[in-house]
């Protein structure tokens, strides 16, 4: 394919929500738009894949081989909260109520969609609870039917391991995705957990 | 907007178990429900991943729901939700939540779409139930899959060979060929390939399980042993049937395998 026009169109295309349509519209709207307008977004797109991976201690994305959170040494070492997505740091973060750090399990345990704790980082997280000065895990999966048995997979596999577990308190209503709740709920049900047995 | 007759048919109501659902664009869902009047049937819930959507804890899995759906062009929409019966210890239990999974998975597998089924539906409900409150959910799996493919029509063949026509002799060791249909007789038994020997103990179960309700069922001493023996066959089976291996099963073993009981 050697039509930069038709490239472009059909590079838009892939992304979700985009149709044919709308991939011409943008194409054309870069063509006629000034140069920077497309230079910079592909420098962005350049720098979001080159530059941005997934951290290498609790895989939120990071743009060094630590995110941001784990290189700062004013967060609380001792507590981990367990989440589905790196979106999910960014509604937690945002009610500014947790100063512990993440691990980012990429995904919840889903038979139906044949995802397994085998595709998941959940034998990072036993390691970093062996290896690292760990008090307390705040389950912290999402309150749907996968989110609880994601949650109750872990619980069981670090019950042995003598550490703190604990699941986000039942303020959160139940089926949807955290990265979509407000503030203040998320504040409080951080604030509400309870240890699971 | 212009009147006639469709139009009282562009809402309708609708009661149905949630067994399935895939993520869609940003925040909505197509869910699959099993229903009484239409088998199963796949629905757009819009904007249920969000946090503060009132839908979203109603279709959540294993939930019995009742729906307002509004016709769409390309999917019905559902625009109400309510919970009928929801299943707490399921949600609790990692157990009874993976044994869910696998009856939800061959419901999604076998459930004819948009074609009556009452009696697969009241069963899936019924067996929904008893993962629920059993202490033996070996037993309910068992039971389940024996009557799921009695009604769906998948039922292996435990009395009269297939091949020859002889009837199956329940003393002795058979042949469980799942590409025959079931059992099968020793003569014919050895010279199948794929074909493996069946003990009496096993066949006699699944004879059992196949036409007993549950509650019959239940007050049977059952050896977990037999019960996971009978496991494998079944599983062969289901394999054939739906052409592919079943994934909560896969779940369950590794469960079994990190935690012992399951
Ligand atoms: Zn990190
Ligand atoms: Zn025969």
């Amino acid at each position: 394919m050697s039509d930069p026009i038709e490239r472009t169109i059909e590079a838009f295309s892939r992304l979700p929500g985009i149709g044919p349509k709308t991939a011409a519209r943008l194409t054309y709207f870069l063509l006629r738009a000034p140069n920077d307008v497309a230079l910079d977004l592909a420098d962005a797109l350049k720098a979001l894949k080159e530059e941005i991976h997934y951290c290498r201690r609790c895989f939120n994305v990071a743009q060094g081989e630590l995110c941001s959170i784990c290189a700062d040494p004013g967060r609380d070492q001792h507590t981990i909260c367990v989440v589905e997505e790196p979106l999910d740091i960014v509604a937690i973060e945002r009610t500014g109520a947790y100063r512990g750090l993440y691990h980012v399990l990429h995904g919840a345990i889903n038979p139906l969609a044949n995802v397994g704790p085998e595709d998941l980082r959940i034998n990072e997280l036993v390691e970093r609870v062996q290896k690292e000065e760990v008090r307390e895990v705040i389950l912290a999966t999402n309150p749907n039917m996968e989110g609880e048995a994601t949650a109750m997979y872990i619980a069981r596999l670090l019950e042995p391991l003598g550490v703190r577990i604990t699941r986000l308190a039942h303020g959160l209503p139940i089926g949807g995705d955290l990265e979509y709740a407000d503030q203040q709920t998320l504040a409080q049900a951080l604030e509400g957990r309870r240890p699971i047995s | 907007m212009t009147g006639g007759p469709e139009r009282r048919y562009r809402s309708y109501r609708l009661t149905g178990l949630v067994i399935h659902h895939r993520d869609m664009g940003e925040a909505d869902r197509i869910v699959s429900l099993l229903t009484p009047d239409r088998g199963r049937i796949d629905l757009l819930a819009k904007g249920v991943r969000k946090i503060t959507s009132r839908k979203a804890g109603h279709l959540d899995v294993f939930t019995y729901v009742r729906l307002q759906v509004a016709k769409g062009r390309t999917w019905d929409i559902i625009t109400q939700a309510e919970a009928i019966r929801t299943f707490p210890r399921i949600r609790s239990s990692l157990p009874r939540t993976a044994h869910a999974y696998y009856i939800a998975e061959l419901l999604y597998a076998l459930a004819p779409e948009e074609q009556e089924d009452r009696e697969l539906f009241d069963l899936a409900l019924e067996a929904l139930g008893y993962v629920e409150t059993a202490t033996n959910l070996l037993v309910v799996s068992r039971w389940f899959e024996a009557h799921l493919l009695r009604v769906t029509g998948f039922q292996p063949q435990l009395y009269v060979c297939p091949l020859c026509g002889a009837p199956l002799n329940v003393e002795q060791v058979n042949y469980w060929v799942p590409q025959a249909g079931g059992a099968v007789c020793p003569t014919c038994g050895v010279a199948q390939k794929g074909g493996r020997p069946l003990p009496a103990r096993v066949l006699k179960l699944m004879r059992f399980l196949h036409t007993r309700p549950y509650t019959h069922v239940r007050e049977l001493p059952l050896r977990t042993d037999v019960l996971l023996e009978l496991e494998g066959y079944m599983q062969a089976y289901l394999r054939h049937v739906l052409e592919r291996d079943i994934r909560a099963l896969k779940f369950l073993h590794r469960l079994r395998q990190e935690f012992r009981r399951t």
